[in-house]
């Protein structure tokens, strides 16, 4: 199966203590001012921002909670500017690496990841350096009795999809 | 992200890779982080 990555798999399990941690909480947060500022605060015109509430929403995050970081994201409520940065590396093994993150101060984020990377056998590269071995695609999962597989084999090739695969109880 | 193409790799590498991984995962500002490594199901399974 192409571009199957079994990290995906392990970052889900991962996920659960993450979410006991709390963290989960704040990058859900982060995305949603971020998704708020860059598309507007509307989640009808702003697919980013409506992706971002459905995730908050099913991690049961408070409804004031997620109108507030939108209004940050606004400008409805002064706060720290949160922006989107990446950042571009190799890991041991001359493992490109590709990270998404969000910050209210670069300066401090770099100096954050520049120190893992060091520390784990990797070194932070410039941009551009990997960027290009990645691209940037999205996973559409689906329920198995919702529909058969000919449709959705039809309706994927269609719209230009990758790849089609077969998961226990889902597409 | 997904990455185009992969580089395999295994034994101390492997975890190496991991612990990277999960050690940039774990920054506060962080996202997401995506890497291009393809490694043995064995070896995923010992480190998960």
């Amino acid at each position: 199966m192409s571009g199957h990555s079994k990290w995906h798999s392990i970052k889900h399990k991962k996920g659960a203590i993450d979410a006991k941690r709390g963290k989960v909480f704040s990058r859900l947060i982060k995305e949603l001012t971020v998704a708020a500022r860059v598309g507007g605060g509307d989640p009808v015109g702003n697919p980013r921002l409506r992706k971002a509430v459905d995730d908050a929403k099913a991690m049961n995050m408070p409804k004031d909670t997620m109108t507030n970081a939108i209004k940050r994201g606004t400008g409805e409520i002064a706060g720290a500017a949160i922006e989107d940065i990446t950042y571009e590396g190799y890991g041991p093994a001359g493992v490109a690496v590709f990270i998404e993150a969000q910050t209210d101060n670069r300066t401090r984020t770099v100096a954050e990841i520049r120190h893992v990377f060091s520390r784990y056998g990797g070194n932070l590269g410039e941009n551009g350096s990997v960027a290009w071995m990645f691209q940037k695609k999205g996973t559409i999962i689906l329920e198995k009795d919702a529909v058969d597989e000919e449709k959705i084999m039809e309706l994927a090739l269609d719209a230009g999809a990758e790849d089609v695969s077969d998961d226990e109880a889902s597409w | 992200m997904r990455p185009t193409n992969s580089v395999q790799v295994t034994g101390s590498a492997a975890q190496q890779v991991l612990r990277l991984m999960e050690a940039l995962e774990d920054q506060d500002d962080v996202a997401s982080v995506a890497a291009n490594f393809d490694m043995p199901e064995e070896e995923m399974e010992a480190a998960g």
